[in-house]
């Protein structure tokens, strides 16, 4: 059965078809709740209560548009939502204090790749940036989604995706460089 | 010399710079070094991000651990389902049940006086005739007089599943 027909078929009152689109994008799913999350038993959670969500409102996807954005909609919309509910989440600083507190590595500060001295760093990094910053970063660099995509996805405009990618790299270098004193 | 803006070499990055712009920036770049040096820096940087939520072994490892096939389906059970509803529902459906019953004992006990309770006992029966007669005959059995609705209501939600289920089944075929 493939994607289609399952989704037809859950329209047409058989749940256990949506076990098949579960089957699918279950790592997936996974995987994106656990970059949102950072924490993967947050992401196991959200991942199943994503897919609820989705089959709950089936109803409401266009079966012209692919499914695969509106489900990772839903996804992130839920990590979000979950973030926000356990208030797993940094406040977003205002512009200036970015810009205050950081300079760009055309200033001469460090760039990521030198204050990233492995992977987990920069990952601890990015769960603790402020929700529309994460959403940004992980749908660009992970999902690798399109700006059009991340603006619809998120909600905002197209324009918009490009300040917030640059506020999130400069939040980014930031605590990177904060760790790094921290452990130094 | 003006620099090119961060944000506008993290667009041209993203190839998301229309031809015109782009041409702009590619241009300034030839001949710009500090903006060619940045633009390497912040490839890198991109490079780095990419790479770092990338997933690794151990996650995936992890991820091909789980399967939420079995919870999500658990979840999405239909709403009749619900513990919640059940909670409400059965308790409901009891206390009609007995207030059913109750009627029915008050039917089979009061006098046919010709009064105002008589007179409308004398309307129910008329009107439920069928359901009078079943309830009489039940209430020889004391435990069934109560238990009778119940049963009945038993039934007709097993005759709906069923008609449901037979819908869904040719569906799928």
């Amino acid at each position: 059965m493939d994607e289609r027909e399952a989704i037809d078929r859950c329209l047409h009152g058989d749940r256990d078809a949506f076990a098949v689109l579960v089957g699918q994008y279950q790592s997936q799913m996974l995987a994106l709740c656990l970059r949102m999350t950072g924490s993967r038993e947050d992401a196991a959670d959200v991942a199943q209560q994503a897919f609820i969500q989705a089959y709950r409102h089936l109803d409401r996807y266009d079966p012209h548009q692919p499914f695969r954005p509106w489900l990772y909609k839903i996804a992130t919309n839920e990590c979000i939502a979950f973030l926000r509910r356990t208030k797993k989440q940094q406040a977003v600083p205002a512009a200036d204090d970015v810009l205050e507190n950081v300079s760009d590595p055309a200033d001469g500060a460090p760039s990521i790749v030198d204050l990233a001295e492995d992977r987990e760093r920069v990952r601890t990094a990015v769960a603790q940036l402020p929700l529309s910053y994460r959403q940004v970063v992980v749908a660009y660099y992970f999902q690798e989604l399109s700006y059009q995509e991340i603006a619809r996805q998120a909600g905002v405009p197209v324009g918009t995706v490009g300040t917030l990618l640059h506020r999130a790299k400069q939040q980014l270098r930031k605590l990177l460089a904060e760790t790094e004193v921290g452990t130094g | 010399m003006r620099h090119l803006q961060p944000e506008q070499m993290q667009r041209f990055l993203a190839d998301e710079l229309d031809l015109m712009e782009r041409e702009a920036v590619t241009d300034h770049l030839s001949h710009c070094e500090a903006c060619a040096e940045l633009l390497v820096q912040m490839t890198a940087d991109d490079d780095t991000l990419t790479l770092a939520l990338g997933i690794d072994a151990e996650e995936a490892a992890w991820i091909a651990s789980l399967d939420l096939t079995q919870p999500v389906m658990a979840g999405i059970r239909p709403w009749y389902r619900e513990p919640a509803f059940l909670a409400i529902v059965v308790p409901l459906i009891a206390f009609a049940s007995f207030m059913l019953a109750q009627v029915g004992r008050l039917l089979s006990l009061t006098p046919d006086d010709g009064g105002p309770i008589g007179f409308t006992v004398d309307a129910l029966r008329a009107l439920i005739p069928a359901l009078w007669r079943v309830n009489i005959y039940l209430g020889q059995g004391g435990l069934l007089r109560t238990l009778w609705p119940v049963l009945l209501l038993a039934a007709a939600y097993w005759f709906w599943r069923s008609r449901m289920t037979s819908k869904e089944d040719k569906t799928n075929a």
